[in-house]
Protein backbone atom coordinates (compact mmCIF):
# COMPACT_ATOMS: atom_id res chain seq x y z
CA UNK A 1 0.00 0.00 0.00
CA UNK A 2 1.43 3.31 -0.70
CA UNK A 3 2.25 5.66 1.74
CA UNK A 4 -0.64 7.71 3.02
CA UNK A 5 0.22 11.66 2.39
CA UNK A 6 0.47 12.42 5.98
CA UNK A 7 3.63 10.13 6.23
CA UNK A 8 4.80 11.38 3.33
CA UNK A 9 4.09 15.57 4.73
CA UNK A 10 6.36 13.94 7.84
CA UNK A 11 9.41 12.64 6.07
CA UNK A 12 9.46 16.06 4.00
CA UNK A 13 9.75 17.77 6.97
CA UNK A 14 12.12 15.42 8.45
CA UNK A 15 14.38 16.05 5.52
CA UNK A 16 13.75 19.60 5.80
CA UNK A 17 14.65 19.96 9.07
CA UNK A 18 18.09 18.14 8.24
CA UNK A 19 18.56 20.45 5.28
CA UNK A 20 18.88 23.41 7.68
CA UNK A 21 21.84 21.47 9.47
CA UNK A 22 23.80 21.17 6.25
CA UNK A 23 22.94 24.41 4.98
CA UNK A 24 24.24 25.95 8.34
CA UNK A 25 26.98 23.70 8.30
CA UNK A 26 27.68 24.75 4.61
CA UNK A 27 28.03 28.28 5.89
CA UNK A 28 29.87 27.37 9.09
CA UNK A 29 32.86 25.67 6.90
CA UNK A 30 33.07 28.57 4.37
CA UNK A 31 33.51 31.04 6.64
CA UNK A 32 36.08 29.59 8.68
CA UNK A 33 37.72 27.93 5.04
CA UNK A 34 38.24 31.98 4.17
CA UNK A 35 39.65 32.51 7.66
CA UNK A 36 42.31 29.55 7.42
CA UNK A 37 43.13 30.17 3.80
CA UNK A 38 43.69 34.30 5.07
CA UNK A 39 46.14 32.65 7.72
CA UNK A 40 47.81 30.47 4.89
CA UNK A 41 48.25 33.44 2.59
CA UNK A 42 49.77 36.30 5.22
CA UNK A 43 52.13 33.47 6.64
CA UNK A 44 53.02 32.58 3.17
CA UNK A 45 56.15 35.37 2.41
CA UNK A 46 57.30 34.11 6.13
CA UNK A 47 57.40 30.05 4.83
CA UNK A 48 58.71 31.43 1.63
CA UNK A 49 61.46 32.95 3.08
CA UNK A 50 62.50 31.01 5.60
CA UNK A 51 62.67 27.83 2.53
CA UNK A 52 64.88 30.29 0.49
CA UNK A 53 66.97 30.74 3.76
CA UNK A 54 67.28 26.67 4.27
CA UNK A 55 68.14 26.56 0.28
CA UNK A 56 70.84 28.92 0.50
CA UNK A 57 71.85 26.68 3.71
CA UNK A 58 71.63 23.12 1.96
CA UNK A 59 73.73 24.41 -0.92
CA UNK A 60 76.62 25.32 1.09
CA UNK A 61 76.37 22.36 3.12
CA UNK A 62 78.59 20.93 1.13
CA UNK A 63 79.50 17.05 2.92
CA UNK A 64 78.46 18.58 6.17
CA UNK A 65 78.38 16.02 8.53
CA UNK A 66 75.37 17.57 10.48
CA UNK A 67 73.13 15.87 12.77
CA UNK A 68 70.04 17.13 11.04
CA UNK A 69 71.15 17.06 7.48
CA UNK A 70 73.01 13.53 8.29
CA UNK A 71 70.91 10.21 6.32
CA UNK A 72 70.76 7.54 8.91
CA UNK A 73 69.53 3.74 8.00
CA UNK A 74 66.04 3.31 8.00
CA UNK A 75 64.40 1.90 11.26
CA UNK A 76 62.71 3.84 13.03
CA UNK A 77 60.49 6.35 11.31
CA UNK A 78 57.70 9.08 13.13
CA UNK A 79 55.38 9.87 10.71
CA UNK A 80 53.18 12.79 11.31
CA UNK A 81 49.68 12.11 10.46
CA UNK A 82 47.26 15.15 10.10
CA UNK A 83 43.22 14.74 9.53
CA UNK A 84 40.03 16.04 11.53
CA UNK A 85 38.45 16.22 14.80
CA UNK A 86 35.37 15.49 13.06
CA UNK A 87 33.43 13.55 10.77
CA UNK A 88 30.88 15.64 7.89
CA UNK A 89 33.69 15.96 5.25
CA UNK A 90 33.27 13.32 2.78
CA UNK A 91 36.22 11.24 1.64
CA UNK A 92 39.12 13.99 3.39
CA UNK A 93 40.19 11.42 6.33
CA UNK A 94 39.58 8.39 4.71
CA UNK A 95 41.73 9.44 1.71
CA UNK A 96 44.60 10.31 4.36
CA UNK A 97 44.40 7.26 5.58
CA UNK A 98 44.85 5.68 2.62
CA UNK A 99 47.59 7.40 1.87
CA UNK A 100 49.15 5.56 5.94
CA UNK A 101 48.70 2.30 3.94
CA UNK A 102 50.46 3.36 0.88
CA UNK A 103 53.18 4.71 2.93
CA UNK A 104 53.50 1.61 5.17
CA UNK A 105 53.72 -0.14 2.00
CA UNK A 106 56.36 1.52 0.79
CA UNK A 107 58.21 1.49 3.94
CA UNK A 108 57.29 -2.46 4.60
CA UNK A 109 59.77 -4.15 7.37
CA UNK A 110 60.36 -0.83 8.86
CA UNK A 111 59.31 -0.07 12.50
CA UNK A 112 56.74 3.25 12.15
CA UNK A 113 55.23 4.91 15.27
CA UNK A 114 52.58 7.47 14.50
CA UNK A 115 51.64 11.10 16.26
CA UNK A 116 48.12 11.75 15.45
CA UNK A 117 47.13 15.71 15.03
CA UNK A 118 43.34 14.73 14.45
CA UNK A 119 40.79 12.54 16.27
CA UNK A 120 39.67 10.80 13.22
CA UNK A 121 42.92 9.92 11.97
CA UNK A 122 43.73 8.72 15.85
CA UNK A 123 40.83 6.68 15.75
CA UNK A 124 41.19 4.89 12.37
CA UNK A 125 44.88 4.04 13.10
CA UNK A 126 44.14 2.59 16.95
CA UNK A 127 41.62 0.40 14.83
CA UNK A 128 44.20 -0.69 12.99
CA UNK A 129 46.31 -1.57 15.70
CA UNK A 130 49.08 0.76 14.45
CA UNK A 131 51.51 2.17 17.37
CA UNK A 132 50.10 5.86 17.92
CA UNK A 133 53.49 7.59 20.18
CA UNK A 134 50.74 10.42 20.47
CA UNK A 135 47.37 11.82 19.82
CA UNK A 136 45.90 15.55 19.66
CA UNK A 137 43.14 17.14 19.14
CA UNK A 138 43.24 20.14 15.97
CA UNK A 139 44.32 23.15 17.54
CA UNK A 140 42.07 26.70 15.95
CA UNK A 141 43.12 30.07 15.96
CA UNK A 142 46.36 31.01 15.17
CA UNK A 143 47.49 31.56 19.08
CA UNK A 144 46.66 28.01 19.55
CA UNK A 145 48.12 26.64 16.08
CA UNK A 146 51.53 28.66 17.00
CA UNK A 147 51.68 27.70 20.58
CA UNK A 148 50.87 23.84 19.98
CA UNK A 149 53.24 23.40 16.77
CA UNK A 150 56.00 24.77 18.66
CA UNK A 151 55.45 22.35 21.21
CA UNK A 152 55.14 19.28 18.97
CA UNK A 153 58.30 20.77 16.92
CA UNK A 154 60.26 21.07 20.05
CA UNK A 155 59.40 17.14 20.96
CA UNK A 156 59.69 15.57 17.78
CA UNK A 157 63.30 17.22 17.50
CA UNK A 158 64.54 16.02 20.46
CA UNK A 159 63.20 12.55 19.78
CA UNK A 160 65.41 12.69 16.42
CA UNK A 161 68.25 14.24 17.92
CA UNK A 162 68.35 11.48 21.00
CA UNK A 163 68.09 8.47 18.00
CA UNK A 164 64.17 7.33 18.95
CA UNK A 165 63.93 7.58 14.95
CA UNK A 166 66.01 7.78 12.32
CA UNK A 167 63.19 9.79 9.89
CA UNK A 168 60.05 11.86 10.22
CA UNK A 169 57.73 12.35 7.56
CA UNK A 170 54.88 14.85 7.81
CA UNK A 171 51.64 13.40 5.95
CA UNK A 172 49.01 15.82 5.35
CA UNK A 173 46.42 17.22 2.95
CA UNK A 174 47.43 19.78 0.37
CA UNK A 175 45.26 22.51 -0.27
CA UNK A 176 44.46 23.28 -4.29
CA UNK A 177 41.35 24.53 -4.33
CA UNK A 178 38.28 24.09 -3.09
CA UNK A 179 37.84 20.99 -4.64
CA UNK A 180 41.40 19.70 -5.03
CA UNK A 181 42.92 18.54 -1.69
CA UNK A 182 46.24 16.13 -1.70
CA UNK A 183 47.51 13.42 0.50
CA UNK A 184 51.04 14.51 0.34
CA UNK A 185 54.14 12.82 2.64
CA UNK A 186 57.20 15.32 2.85
CA UNK A 187 60.39 14.32 4.16
CA UNK A 188 60.91 16.37 7.85
CA UNK A 189 63.84 15.22 9.34
CA UNK A 190 66.82 14.65 8.40
CA UNK A 191 66.41 17.85 6.27
CA UNK A 192 66.34 16.42 2.77
CA UNK A 193 69.62 17.38 0.33
CA UNK A 194 68.38 19.31 -2.79
CA UNK A 195 68.07 17.17 -5.62
CA UNK A 196 71.11 17.70 -8.18
CA UNK A 197 69.30 20.08 -10.65
CA UNK A 198 68.32 22.13 -7.92
CA UNK A 199 71.72 22.25 -5.94
CA UNK A 200 72.75 23.13 -9.83
CA UNK A 201 70.65 26.18 -10.69
CA UNK A 202 70.90 27.82 -6.99
CA UNK A 203 74.71 27.31 -6.92
CA UNK A 204 75.47 30.14 -8.73
CA UNK A 205 74.54 32.79 -6.76
CA UNK A 206 74.31 30.47 -3.20
CA UNK A 207 77.67 29.64 -2.81
CA UNK A 208 78.81 33.21 -2.33
CA UNK A 209 77.15 33.47 0.67
CA UNK A 210 79.03 34.26 3.73
CA UNK A 211 77.37 32.57 6.72
CA UNK A 212 77.66 33.93 10.70
CA UNK A 213 78.41 32.48 12.43
CA UNK A 214 78.98 29.67 10.92
CA UNK A 215 77.38 26.78 8.85
CA UNK A 216 76.55 24.64 12.14
CA UNK A 217 75.41 27.62 14.34
CA UNK A 218 73.24 28.42 11.76
CA UNK A 219 71.66 25.35 10.77
CA UNK A 220 71.47 24.68 14.51
CA UNK A 221 69.19 27.73 14.57
CA UNK A 222 67.46 28.07 11.53
CA UNK A 223 66.47 24.47 11.03
CA UNK A 224 64.15 23.92 14.52
CA UNK A 225 62.56 27.41 12.88
CA UNK A 226 61.91 26.17 9.81
CA UNK A 227 60.74 22.90 10.60
CA UNK A 228 58.17 24.76 13.16
CA UNK A 229 57.21 26.62 9.85
CA UNK A 230 56.85 23.53 7.88
CA UNK A 231 54.90 21.81 10.34
CA UNK A 232 52.64 25.07 11.02
CA UNK A 233 52.02 25.44 7.21
CA UNK A 234 50.84 22.04 6.88
CA UNK A 235 48.58 22.16 9.64
CA UNK A 236 47.08 25.12 8.13
CA UNK A 237 46.86 23.63 4.86
CA UNK A 238 45.14 20.66 6.25
CA UNK A 239 42.72 22.36 7.61
CA UNK A 240 41.88 24.21 4.73
CA UNK A 241 41.43 20.88 3.14
CA UNK A 242 39.25 20.31 5.87
CA UNK A 243 36.34 23.36 5.48
CA UNK A 244 36.68 23.22 1.62
CA UNK A 245 35.87 19.59 2.43
CA UNK A 246 32.98 19.83 4.46
CA UNK A 247 31.57 22.64 2.58
CA UNK A 248 31.15 20.86 -0.41
CA UNK A 249 29.72 17.88 1.22
CA UNK A 250 27.31 19.54 3.04
CA UNK A 251 26.65 21.40 -0.35
CA UNK A 252 26.18 17.81 -1.68
CA UNK A 253 24.10 16.81 0.84
CA UNK A 254 21.82 20.16 0.70
CA UNK A 255 21.32 19.36 -3.57
CA UNK A 256 20.37 16.27 -2.60
CA UNK A 257 17.77 16.91 0.13
CA UNK A 258 16.51 19.32 -2.38
CA UNK A 259 15.72 16.54 -4.93
CA UNK A 260 14.73 13.91 -2.41
CA UNK A 261 11.86 17.11 -1.34
CA UNK A 262 10.85 17.53 -4.76
CA UNK A 263 10.46 13.54 -5.05
CA UNK A 264 8.38 13.22 -1.77
CA UNK A 265 6.43 16.42 -2.87
CA UNK A 266 5.07 14.66 -6.11
CA UNK A 267 4.34 11.40 -4.49
CA UNK A 268 2.42 13.57 -2.05
CA UNK A 269 0.25 15.35 -4.71
CA UNK A 270 -0.39 11.84 -6.27
CA UNK A 271 -1.21 10.61 -3.24
CA UNK A 272 -3.89 13.35 -2.40
CA UNK A 273 -5.05 13.23 -5.53
CA UNK A 274 -5.79 9.43 -5.14
CA UNK A 275 -7.86 9.65 -1.80
CA UNK A 276 -9.75 12.60 -3.47
CA UNK A 277 -10.34 10.01 -6.33
CA UNK A 278 -11.20 7.44 -4.23
CA UNK A 279 -13.44 9.35 -1.98
CA UNK A 280 -15.41 10.87 -5.02
CA UNK A 281 -15.43 7.40 -6.52
CA UNK A 282 -17.03 6.39 -3.13
CA UNK A 283 -19.32 9.27 -3.24
CA UNK A 284 -20.59 8.77 -6.47
CA UNK A 285 -20.99 4.59 -5.81
CA UNK A 286 -23.19 5.50 -3.30
CA UNK A 287 -25.43 7.90 -4.83
CA UNK A 288 -25.63 5.43 -8.32
CA UNK A 289 -26.71 3.13 -5.55
CA UNK A 290 -29.48 4.82 -4.32
CA UNK A 291 -30.62 6.16 -7.63
CA UNK A 292 -31.02 2.21 -9.08
CA UNK B 1 75.94 53.97 -11.78
CA UNK B 2 76.21 52.63 -8.17
CA UNK B 3 73.29 52.31 -6.55
CA UNK B 4 71.80 54.76 -3.66
CA UNK B 5 69.47 52.43 -2.35
CA UNK B 6 68.46 48.86 -1.30
CA UNK B 7 65.24 47.54 -1.01
CA UNK B 8 64.22 45.65 2.71
CA UNK B 9 61.51 43.13 3.60
CA UNK B 10 60.75 42.65 7.64
CA UNK B 11 58.57 39.50 7.98
CA UNK B 12 57.20 38.20 10.62
CA UNK B 13 54.62 35.08 10.63
CA UNK B 14 51.55 37.17 10.57
CA UNK B 15 52.56 39.06 7.86
CA UNK B 16 55.01 41.46 6.42
CA UNK B 17 55.91 44.41 8.40
CA UNK B 18 58.24 46.22 6.40
CA UNK B 19 58.85 46.21 2.45
CA UNK B 20 61.04 49.52 1.32
CA UNK B 21 63.67 51.27 -0.22
CA UNK B 22 66.15 52.29 2.16
CA UNK B 23 69.83 53.72 1.88
CA UNK B 24 71.35 52.63 5.04
CA UNK B 25 70.24 50.04 7.66
CA UNK B 26 71.79 48.66 10.83
CA UNK B 27 71.10 44.95 11.82
CA UNK B 28 71.03 42.71 14.86
CA UNK B 29 73.64 40.70 13.44
CA UNK B 30 74.88 37.23 15.43
CA UNK B 31 78.21 39.02 16.36
CA UNK B 32 77.06 42.64 16.66
CA UNK B 33 75.10 45.51 15.32
CA UNK B 34 75.67 45.71 11.37
CA UNK B 35 75.77 48.79 8.88
CA UNK B 36 74.59 48.11 5.89
CA UNK B 37 74.85 50.10 2.90
CA UNK B 38 74.03 49.33 -0.84
CA UNK B 39 76.50 47.00 -2.82
CA UNK B 40 76.96 44.77 1.09
CA UNK B 41 78.34 41.71 -0.09
CA UNK B 42 75.74 38.35 0.22
CA UNK B 43 75.59 37.41 3.10
CA UNK B 44 73.19 35.01 5.59
CA UNK B 45 73.29 35.55 9.42
CA UNK B 46 71.32 35.44 12.56
CA UNK B 47 69.29 38.09 13.92
CA UNK B 48 69.75 38.70 17.80
CA UNK B 49 67.31 40.55 19.93
CA UNK B 50 67.75 44.18 19.33
CA UNK B 51 67.22 47.74 17.53
CA UNK B 52 67.03 47.42 13.32
CA UNK B 53 67.61 51.03 12.61
CA UNK B 54 66.38 51.89 8.86
CA UNK B 55 67.18 55.26 7.00
CA UNK B 56 65.81 55.98 3.77
CA UNK B 57 66.92 58.33 0.96
CA UNK B 58 65.04 61.26 2.76
CA UNK B 59 67.24 60.70 5.98
CA UNK B 60 64.04 59.47 7.58
CA UNK B 61 64.28 56.65 10.29
CA UNK B 62 62.46 53.60 10.70
CA UNK B 63 62.96 51.92 14.38
CA UNK B 64 61.85 48.02 15.20
CA UNK B 65 62.94 46.06 17.68
CA UNK B 66 63.32 42.25 16.25
CA UNK B 67 63.80 38.77 17.98
CA UNK B 68 63.76 34.75 16.88
CA UNK B 69 65.06 36.18 13.37
CA UNK B 70 67.65 35.50 10.39
CA UNK B 71 68.30 37.68 7.72
CA UNK B 72 69.86 36.83 4.36
CA UNK B 73 71.87 40.05 1.88
CA UNK B 74 72.15 39.92 -2.07
CA UNK B 75 72.07 41.52 -4.75
CA UNK B 76 70.94 44.24 -2.79
CA UNK B 77 68.00 43.27 -1.48
CA UNK B 78 67.69 42.35 2.26
CA UNK B 79 65.40 39.79 3.54
CA UNK B 80 64.81 39.65 7.32
CA UNK B 81 62.54 36.88 8.95
CA UNK B 82 61.41 37.21 12.82
CA UNK B 83 59.39 36.04 15.04
CA UNK B 84 59.30 38.64 17.07
CA UNK B 85 59.20 42.38 15.08
CA UNK B 86 57.52 45.44 16.78
CA UNK B 87 57.48 49.23 15.66
CA UNK B 88 59.69 51.29 18.48
CA UNK B 89 57.20 53.29 18.77
CA UNK B 90 54.54 51.08 19.55
CA UNK B 91 56.42 48.88 22.03
CA UNK B 92 54.75 48.80 25.76
CA UNK B 93 57.13 49.92 27.75
CA UNK B 94 55.35 49.04 31.07
CA UNK B 95 54.70 45.54 29.83
CA UNK B 96 58.94 45.57 28.98
CA UNK B 97 59.83 46.45 31.86
CA UNK B 98 58.00 44.46 34.13
CA UNK B 99 59.63 41.34 32.12
CA UNK B 100 63.01 42.69 32.95
CA UNK B 101 62.25 43.11 36.55
CA UNK B 102 60.79 39.39 36.94
CA UNK B 103 63.80 37.94 34.94
CA UNK B 104 65.96 39.62 37.14
CA UNK B 105 64.52 37.99 40.14
CA UNK B 106 64.49 35.12 38.46
CA UNK B 107 68.28 35.41 37.72
CA UNK B 108 69.32 36.50 41.45
CA UNK B 109 67.01 33.60 43.19
CA UNK B 110 68.39 30.57 43.63
CA UNK B 111 65.50 28.67 42.87
CA UNK B 112 66.66 25.55 40.80
CA UNK B 113 62.92 25.19 39.54
CA UNK B 114 63.72 28.50 36.85
CA UNK B 115 65.48 27.50 33.86
CA UNK B 116 68.06 29.79 34.30
CA UNK B 117 68.93 29.79 30.66
CA UNK B 118 65.21 31.12 29.50
CA UNK B 119 65.67 33.39 31.96
CA UNK B 120 68.50 35.04 30.55
CA UNK B 121 66.99 35.37 27.05
CA UNK B 122 64.11 36.69 28.77
CA UNK B 123 66.04 39.21 30.37
CA UNK B 124 68.12 40.24 27.67
CA UNK B 125 65.11 40.59 25.55
CA UNK B 126 63.61 42.87 27.43
CA UNK B 127 66.70 44.75 28.16
CA UNK B 128 66.64 45.07 24.44
CA UNK B 129 63.41 46.40 23.91
CA UNK B 130 64.04 48.37 26.65
CA UNK B 131 66.44 50.39 25.00
CA UNK B 132 64.41 50.74 21.40
CA UNK B 133 61.82 51.92 23.35
CA UNK B 134 64.11 54.75 24.79
CA UNK B 135 66.20 55.63 22.05
CA UNK B 136 63.02 57.12 20.31
CA UNK B 137 62.91 59.44 22.56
Amino acid sequence: MPASPRDILRRIRGIKSTQQITKAMEMVSAVKLTRVCNQAENARSYVDAMSRMVRILCTTAGDSEHELFKERELKAILLIVLTSDRGLCGTFNTSVINAVEAFRQEHAGRNISFLCIGRKGAEALARLGYAIEEALDVPWGPAAIHKEVERINYNVLGAFEAGRYDAVYLLYSRFENVLVYKPTVVQHLPVPRLSAEEAKSLAKWAIDFLLEPNFDGLANALIPQHLETQLHYALVESLASEYAARMVAMRNANDNAEEVISELNLSYNKARQATITRDLIDIIGGVEALNG
Amino acid sequence: MKNTSFRLKLITRDRTLIDGEYAFAVIPAGRGPLGVLPGHTSLMSILNAGLLLLRDNDKKETLVFVDHGFFTIANDSIIVTARVAELAALIDVARATEARDRARQRLNSKDASFDMYRARAALNRAEARLKVAQSMN
